[in-house]
C-alpha cells in the first residue's frame, strides 16, 4: 500500500517548527485569579512515585525535627534541606481492603481508599486520589487541570501484568477510574506546548476545524449514550466528558510563553532510556507550570513490582527483583539504597529546576509542594509500614519547611493526604479517602 | 477468573525474575490463601458454578437438545430475519440452542484494541499505521486484549483525536481512491454527500442514521466552506475517526427482533458482520459481509459457513489465529522480552522479533497447510522459521533448510508444539534462568484455565541466594520442603520440571550446573489427567489428548471471540461449543463455527 504512518505528531510538530521553538521559560507573569496566594503566584502540585519500598535504616535522617543529617538514600537532597519536610514511620493502613502489599499500597498511596473488586478479582483503587481532588478546585483555571506523566509505567512484566493494571495506576478519577498517563515526552510536549506562543492564522483555522470535529463528536456520542443501559452508560459519558475537556481547551487562551525546548524522540520502553525518560517529564512539567498551563501533574517512575534494571548503575538485576533480596547482606542492601538515591537525586534536580526560575520575591519552588512517596516501606516484607514520603517546596507559604517529622508511633497516611489539601488550599478538608479515621491533618505541618 | 490475568496471581506469571521462583525459600503461592478449602475445590474455586468440568449435569441437560438440526441455530435467526412477532403481536420468545429459556451473559461495551486500530485504518483507508502502538495499552480479558472494563481517560480521547487528524491528513493528500464522485463533474456538495454515505458505512459499520448523516455533513459544509472540498472531506474523516461507531464496538441490538425477554436482544445483522469479521480478521467487516448484513444473509448457519469460509481463505485470517495463540501463550509481548546478557549474550531484539514470527508462521502452517486441529498446534515438531538465530537455537545449521515454505522438521523426542517453541520458553523464563514456576503456573492457567493466587501479605517470600552448584531443580526441590509452600508448588513446579531440558531461550539442554537434567515431571488435580511424565514433549501429547484441555481451549476461544469472561448464563454456549470441538477431533475452525452460531454470539444481555 502506498501510504503509512509511523507517528500522528508531525502536523503538530512541523507547526511548532514553522513557530521558531525553543527558548528559556518566560517568568510567569502574576495573574489575579481565584486560586493564587497573597504573592500573587499560584501554587502547584506535584507528587512523585516510586515503588519497590526502600531500606528505611538508610533513609530515615539522624538528629532532631530542625536540626537533622539526610541519610545515605536522601544525601544528594542536601543542598535543599531548607525546602524539605520529611515523616518518618508513616503507614498506609490497608486493614479491610482486599489486594496483597503492592497492590494496596500502590492503589491507595493517593487516594487513601480500600481497593474495588470490579469482578473477577480484578482491583482498583476505590477513589479520587488527592492531586485530583485537588485539580478540581485548583485546576479550573488553566489549560489543563492536571498533567499525569509516567516512565515506562507498563514495562517490566509479562502479558498479563504489563498493561494497565491496580500496579501500574496511581492517579484516579473517581474509584475504579484510573487515569491513563502519557508515558512519551514528546508526546507530552506536542499536547501541552504545541498551541503555545502561536498566534497565526494557521492554528486558528486549525481550532476552528477542531471546534467543528469535536461538536460533531459531541453530538454523537449523545446520540450513542442515549441508547445505552447504566452498565455502559458511564463509559460514554467518561468519553463525553474528555471530549467536552478538548472543546474547553480548544477554545481556551493560548499562554504567553515561550516554547521550552525539548530533546530528540526517544523509545520510552526502552529501559535504559528510564533516565532520559525522568529528566524530560521533570523539564516540561516545570515548563508547564512555569507558563502556567496547568497547577497539578504527577510523575510516576515505572510502577509497582516494575523491574527495571538500573544498569547506569552497574546494576544487572531489575529493581523488583533486587527489592526481594536478602537485605541483611551488604551488596543486596546497597543495590536498593543505590536505587532510592537515584530516586532523590532525581528529586534535586526537580528541585534545582523550580528554584532557578523567580516568582516574586522567592522562586518558584516557594509556589509549589512536591510530594513523593512510595507503596511499600521495606521492599522484602511487602509490609506498607515505614512508608518513605519526603515533602518539598512551600507550597506558597503554607509549609514550613527544614524539619524532620518522625512518628514513632506511626502516622496514618490519610493524615498526610488531608494536609496536602490544606497546604493547597482547600482548608475545611477533613477527611480523605474512605479508610480515614478523621484524625485531620499531619500534626503541625502546615 | 480462570485465567491468568487474575491480577493476584499475575505476580507470578512475570517473564522477569520474581522472587517466587527464586529458589530455596517459600515461594508462598496459595491457592487465594492459607485458609481455604485445599485443591481441587479452591483450584476450581475461580470457575464458581461457571462453565467447568464440575457441572456436568448441566452439560448433559444442554446436550439434549443437540439431535434436533434446526436447534443448532435456533428456530429463529436474528439477523436479517422477521420481526419475530406472531399474529397476536405478542413477542415469541426465542429458546435457547439447547432449549429451554434463553439466557446469555451481559456483553459490556468494547473499545477497538490498538491491534483492531491498525488494522481497521488500513482497510477503510489503505493505510497502513502502527498508530495505535502511541495509545494507551490495551486491558485484558484473561490472556487476550480487550478494552472493555474502565473508562476512557482524557488522555485516550487526545490520543484518538491526535490519531485522526494524521490519518485524516493523509488520507485527503490523494483523494482519487478517496471520493469515488468527481466534485467538479456532480458539484462539491452532492460529491461530500455521496463520500458521507459510502464512507461512513464502512467507517461505522452499518449504515449511518439520518442524524449522523446531517452531523457529517454539517461538518463537510464547515470544511468545504474553510478550505474547499478536500478539507470538507479530511473533516468529515476526522469526525468519523473519532466517533463511537467507529472506536467502539457499538452493539445496541435489533429492536425488531423481539426476543421474549426486556433483557435480551437479537443482535442486528451488522452487529453480527462486525463480530465475525473482529474474531476472524481482527478487523472491520469487508464491503462482502456489510452486503451480506443488508441483505439478509448473515442468519442462517450456511451462510454463515459460506462467509467464514471465504474470510479463513483471506491471509487476514492467519494474523488473526496467529494474534490468538500468542495471547494465548502469554507470549505477545516478546518485543519487550530482555534477557540478561551475561548469561545470554547471543540474545537480541532481531531474535525476540524472530521468536515472535516463527510463533506465528508455527500458527499459520497448523491452519494452511495442517489440519488446524488443536493436537498438531500441541504437538507438531516442526519449525517454519528461516532466521539463523532462530535455527541456531535448536542446533541446526540454515544452509540445511528446507525449500521456501516448507517448514523444518525438528526431533520429535524434544519438540512438540506450541509449548516447545523457544519464544514461548523464553517468555516464561527469567531473565538469566529457566522458570519451572512460571511454566508450571502458564500451563495451569491457560491451558487447563485453573486460577492461582499470589502469596499471602504476611508470608516471609525472601529467597535465599543461589547456589552455584545446584541445579534449578534442586534449589526449587528445596523450597517445597516447606509445607507451607508445598500446597501450591506441588501443583505448579511438577510441570514446570517437565520443561527443564530447555534455557531462557528455549534452548534444548543436556545439564544444568553441570549435572543431567532430570525432566520428570507430574499432573496432579486435574480432570484425568493425573499421573507422571517426563519432559515437555510427553506433557504436551498428554495435553493434547485432552478433555479438560478442550474444555479450557473453548474458554479461551470464548473469551477471545467475545472480549469479555464466560459466566453461568454462556453455559448453553460453551457446551455446544465444546461439544462441536470434540466431535469435530479436536478441529480449532469446527470450535469458532459452533461460536459463531451460538446464543452468546448472537444475543446480547442488557
Amino acid at each position: 500500500m502506498p501510504h503509512s504512518i509511523r507517528t500522528g505528531r508531525c502536523s503538530r510538530r512541523s507547526l511548532l517548527a514553522g513557530l521558531g521553538a525553543a527558548g528559556a521559560v518566560a517568568p510567569f507573569v502574576p495573574l489575579l485569579d481565584s486560586h493564587a496566594t497573597s504573592n500573587g503566584f499560584p501554587t502547584r502540585l506535584l507528587t512523585l512515585f516510586s515503588g519497590g519500598g526502600t531500606y528505611y535504616p538508610q533513609w530515615a535522617p539522624q538528629g532532631s525535627e530542625h536540626d537533622f543529617t539526610l541519610s545515605p538514600i536522601l544525601e544528594p537532597l542536601t543542598p535543599y534541606q531548607d525546602h524539605l519536610v520529611i515523616l518518618g514511620h508513616v503507614r498506609i493502613q490497608g486493614s479491610g481492603s482486599p489486594g496483597d502489599g503492592h497492590q494496596k499500597g500502590t492503589g491507595m498511596l493517593w487516594t487513601g481508599s480500600s481497593l474495588v473488586d470490579v469482578g473477577d478479582d480484578v482491583l482498583w483503587g476505590g477513589g479520587i486520589s488527592v492531586d485530583q481532588h485537588i485539580a478540581q478546585t485548583i485546576g479550573t483555571d488553566t489549560r489543563f487541570p492536571s498533567l499525569e506523566c509516567a516512565i515506562q509505567p507498563n514495562v517490566g512484566g509479562s502479558a498479563a501484568v504489563g498493561g494497565p493494571s491496580v500496579w501500574s495506576r496511581t492517579i484516579y478519577a473517581g474509584s475504579a477510574q484510573p487515569i491513563v498517563p502519557e508515558v512519551d515526552p514528546i508526546a507530552l510536549f506536542d499536547r501541552v506546548f504545541s498551541d503555545v506562543g502561536s498566534g497565526d492564522g494557521q492554528l486558528d483555522e486549525i481550532r476552528a476545524r477542531r471546534r467543528s470535529v469535536l461538536d460533531a463528536v459531541h453530538h454523537q456520542l449523545d446520540a450513542v449514550a442515549a441508547r445505552y443501559g447504566t452498565e455502559d452508560q458511564h463509559k460514554l459519558q467518561a468519553h463525553l466528558d474528555s471530549i467536552r475537556a478538548l472543546e474547553l481547551r480548544n477554545e481556551a487562551a493560548v499562554a504567553d510563553c515561550s516554547i521550552p525546548s525539548v530533546g530528540n524522540a526517544i523509545d520510552p520502553d526502552a529501559n535504559e532510556n528510564f533516565p532520559a525518560l525522568s529528566r524530560m517529564f521533570i523539564d516540561q512539567i516545570v515548563q508547564a507550570f512555569a507558563c502556567d498551563l496547568t497547577r497539578v501533574a504527577s510523575l510516576q517512575w515505572a510502577r509497582s513490582v516494575a523491574n527495571t534494571r538500573f544498569e547506569w548503575l552497574g546494576h544487572d538485576q531489575g529493581h523488583h527483583e533486587i527489592s526481594h533480596l536478602d537485605l541483611n547482606k551488604g551488596y543486596n542492601r546497597d543495590k536498593v539504597i543505590e536505587i532510592n538515591r537515584w530516586f532523590a537525586t532525581e528529586l534535586a534536580y526537580l528541585i534545582e529546576q523550580l528554584a532557578a526560575i523567580p516568582e516574586g520575591d522567592g522562586t518558584m519552588l516557594d509556589n509549589t509542594l512536591i510530594v513523593w512517596g512510595n507503596e511499600l516501606g521495606n521492599g522484602p516484607s511487602h509490609k506498607t509500614r515505614d512508608v518513605p514520603f519526603v515533602l518539598a517546596g512551600g507550597a506558597g507559604g503554607r509549609l514550613t519547611t527544614g524539619r524532620w517529622l518522625d512518628f514513632p508511633d506511626e502516622l496514618r497516611h490519610h493524615r498526610l493526604l488531608v494536609s496536602i489539601c490544606h497546604a493547597l488550599g482547600l482548608e475545611d478538608q477533613a477527611t480523605f479517602g474512605d479508610a480515614d479515621s478523621g484524625s485531620g491533618g499531619v500534626p503541625g505541618l502546615t | 477468573m480462570a485465567s491468568n490475568s487474575d491480577p493476584r496471581a499475575a505476580d507470578l506469571r512475570s517473564s522477569t525474575p520474581m522472587a517466587i521462583d527464586r529458589p530455596g525459600r517459600c515461594a508462598s503461592v496459595l491457592f487465594d490463601g492459607p485458609h481455604r478449602a485445599p485443591y481441587p475445590e479452591a483450584m476450581r474455586m475461580p470457575s464458581r458454578g461457571q462453565w467447568s468440568t464440575p457441572v456436568l449435569v448441566f452439560l448433559l441437560g444442554c446436550y439434549q437438545g443437540l439431535n434436533e438440526p434446526e436447534a443448532e441455530l435456533g428456530p429463529q435467526a436474528p439477523a436479517g430475519s422477521d420481526s419475530g412477532i406472531d399474529d397476536a403481536g405478542e413477542p415469541e420468545p426465542e429458546p435457547s440452542a439447547c432449549g429451554g429459556e434463553l439466557v446469555v451473559g451481559p456483553a459490556p461495551l468494547r473499545r477497538l484494541t490498538a491491534t483492531q486500530y491498525d488494522h481497521t485504518i488500513r482497510d477503510l483507508l489503505g493505510i497502513e499505521t502502527t498508530l495505535a502502538d502511541s495509545f494507551a495499552d490495551d486491558e485484558r480479558i484473561g490472556p487476550f486484549r480487550s478494552n472493555g472494563t474502565t473508562p476512557v481517560a482524557t488522555l485516550q480521547v487526545e490520543q484518538y483525536q491526535v490519531a485522526a487528524e494524521a490519518i485524516a491528513a493523509e488520507a485527503v493528500e490523494d483523494l482519487g481512491p478517496l471520493v469515488a464522485c468527481d466534485p467538479t463533474v456532480s458539484g462539491p456538495t452532492e460529491c461530500g454527500r455521496t463520500f458521507i454515505e459510502s464512507m461512513g458505512r464502512r467507517a461505522y459499520r452499518r449504515p449511518l442514521t439520518p442524524q449522523e448523516h446531517e452531523i457529517l455533513e454539517s461538518v463537510f459544509t464547515a470544511g468545504l466552506d474553510a478550505g474547499g472540498f478536500s478539507e470538507g472531506i479530511q473533516s468529515v474523516l476526522e469526525t468519523m475517526l473519532q466517533s463511537p461507531a467507529f472506536l467502539y464496538h457499538l452493539e445496541l441490538g435489533d429492536p425488531e427482533h423481539p426476543t421474549g425477554r426486556d433483557d435480551i436482544v437479537a443482535l442486528t445483522a451488522y452487529e453480527i458482520a462486525s463480530r465475525l469479521s473482529y474474531l476472524v480478521w481482527n478487523s472491520m467487516p469487508d464491503d462482502a459481509l456489510l452486503d451480506a448484513a443488508a441483505a439478509g444473509q448473515l442468519g442462517d448457519p450456511e451462510q454463515i459457513d459460506a462467509q467464514l469460509d471465504r474470510m479463513w481463505a483471506d491471509p487476514r485470517a492467519g494474523d488473526a489465529l496467529a494474534d490468538f495463540h500468542l495471547q494465548w501463550m502469554a507470549a505477545d509481548e516478546l518485543d519487550e522480552l530482555q534477557k540478561d546478557p551475561e548469561h545470554y549474550p547471543d540474545f537480541n531484539a532481531e531474535l525476540a522479533a524472530a521468536l515472535e514470527d516463527e510463533i506465528r508462521g508455527f500458527v499459520s502452517w497448523t491452519f494452511e497447510h495442517g489440519d488446524g486441529d488443536l493436537s498438531t498446534l500441541l504437538t507438531a515438531a516442526i519449525t517454519p522459521s528461516r532466521d539463523p538465530q532462530v535455527l541456531a537455537l535448536y542446533g541446526l545449521d540454515p544452509s540445511e533448510g528446507q525449500g521456501v515454505g516448507e517448514p523444518t522438521p525438528l526431533d520429535p523426542e524434544r519438540r512438540a508444539g506450541l509449548l516447545t517453541l523457544p519464544g514461548v520458553l523464553a517468555q516464561h523464563a527469567h531473565a538469566n534462568q529457566s522458570s519451572p514456576v512460571h511454566r508450571g503456573v502458564m500451563v495451569r492457567q491457560n491451558l487447563l484455565c485453573q486460577s492461582l493466587a499470589p502469596p499471602p501479605e504476611d508470608v516471609d517470600n525472601v529467597p535465599s541466594d543461589p547456589s552455584p552448584d545446584a541445579t534449578t531443580r534442586d534449589r526449587l526441590e528445596e523450597h517445597t520442603q516447606n509445607p507451607e509452600c508445598r500446597a501450591c508448588h506441588e501443583l505448579i513446579d511438577p510441570i514446570g520440571f517437565g520443561f527443564e531440558h530447555y534455557d531462557a531461550l528455549g534452548a534444548y539442554r543436556e545439564q544444568d550446573a553441570g549435572r543431567p537434567i532430570d525432566a520428570s515431571g507430574e499432573l496432579v488435580a486435574t480432570d484425568g489427567l493425573d499421573g507422571p511424565f517426563i519432559g515437555a514433549v510427553e506433557l504436551s501429547h498428554r495435553l493434547a489428548e485432552s478433555n479438560e484441555v478442550q474444555q479450557c481451549v473453548t474458554q479461551q476461544w470464548f473469551r477471545y471471540a467475545l472480549g469479555r469472561l464466560e459466566v453461568d448464563d454462556d453455559d448453553c454456549t460453551l457446551t455446544l461449543a465444546h461439544q462441536a470441538f470434540e466431535t469435530s477431533g479436536g478441529d480449532v475452525r469446527a470450535l469458532v463455527r459452533a461460536l459463531v452460531r451460538s446464543d452468546s454470539f448472537r444475543f446480547i444481555r442488557r
